[in-house]
């Protein structure tokens, strides 16, 4: 999850559509997304606890107030890798580069390691950022075995919230698992503005309908842990289904979000609040 | 940027990281360089950042 949030977070240029494809097997985790690529400060940000590139692009909105569009608050998130590998393998022209935590401060300390990526298969199309875990930490446990929980319970319905990843597909692979979806969002040209589709494709093909309304609320109550968040946005997302030319609801529980899955509370649409400090 | 440029860039932020190791200030205590500890000394704060690092 930590990945998609920092997916979503990425620079990406205008004429692309934002993809993330994930592709787990036993003895790897391979990450590949088509974001602008890394700068010396994404780096720089990476090695530093409390601080990330995220939060330099907080803007004021229309009423002066501070406002975030990211998932991320802290550079400490990209650190939750190595609660999984223990070396992380970042390329993204012209960087590539080790950060391995069985090194002296090498959570902290980049190491340069062009071979690494020079030695492997070469994609027909590489994406413009590849990160690779491998070594998992429990070495006991495969990263497919580890992994497979989340990556089963991953619904189209996770591209609904997000800001800008347009593409999502992931696969796993082991001697007894195997998994492969691609989930896309797009917005038809319906003449509905807030008519939304998804769609899976791989092992099975669905798509499904929303409407998604969106709400601000101003002047929220003070959160000693959130000083700066003033305002936050909920948004309703609703399935619909088209039955002889008019949009019809569809019924059955959806899921909560805070720009990702939260869990199941039995609402019927799918509900997501977001703070301007992000979450 | 070049890959001979990028390979400068990492190798820069390793060594701003790696002179705060326990291993670089136990030489530097055993050097008994005044100037590199009031150096250190000035710098705990960063110190405590890497540390933090570590423990995660």
């Amino acid at each position: 999850m930590e990945c998609i949030q920092n997916a979503d977070d990425n620079k990406y240029s205008a004429d692309c559509t934002p993809i993330l494809k994930i592709s787990i097997s036993e003895k790897e985790v391979q990450i590949e997304c088509n974001e602008a690529g890394f700068t010396k400060d994404d780096i720089e940000a990476l090695c530093r606890v409390g601080r990330s590139t995220k939060t330099k692009e907080a803007q004021d909105d229309e009423h002066g107030k501070r406002k975030s569009t990211h998932i991320g608050e802290k550079g400490i998130g990209f650190k939750s890798v190595f609660n999984l590998a223990t070396s992380v393998n970042i390329a993204s022209y012209p960087f590539y580069f080790e950060l391995n935590k069985d090194r002296e401060l090498g959570m902290v300390a980049p190491s340069w390691n062009l071979d690494f990526f020079k030695n492997r298969p070469r994609n027909s199309s590489p994406l413009q950022t590849t990160i690779v875990l491998t070594s998992p930490t429990d070495a006991n446990v495969n990263f497919v075995k580890t992994l497979r929980r989340d990556v089963e319970s991953l619904r189209p319905t996770l591209l609904l919230f997000l800001n800008k990843l347009k593409k999502l597909h992931i696969s796993a692979e082991s001697s007894n698992f195997s998994l492969s979806a691609n989930f896309s969002v797009s917005f038809p040209d319906s003449g509905d503005r807030d008519l939304i589709q998804l769609d899976e494709t791989g092992s099975q093909t669905r798509h499904w309908n929303y409407f998604r309304f969106d709400h601000t609320i101003f002047q929220l109550p003070r959160e000693k842990k959130r000083p700066n968040a003033t305002n936050t946005k909920i948004s309703l997302a609703f399935p619909v289904s088209m039955y002889e030319k008019f949009w019809e609801p569809v019924e059955g529980t959806q899921s909560v979000f805070a720009y990702l899955p939260v869990g199941d509370y039995g609402f019927r649409v799918c509900f997501r609040e977001l703070t301007d400090e992000g979450s | 940027m070049d890959l001979g440029e990028a390979e400068a860039v990492i190798k820069a932020i390793a060594r701003s990281k790696g002179i705060f190791s326990d291993e670089w200030i136990k030489r530097v205590v055993a050097s008994g360089d005044e100037d590199t500890l009031d150096l250190i000394r000035a710098n705990k704060e960063l110190r405590a950042d890497n540390a933090a690092s570590l423990e995660m």
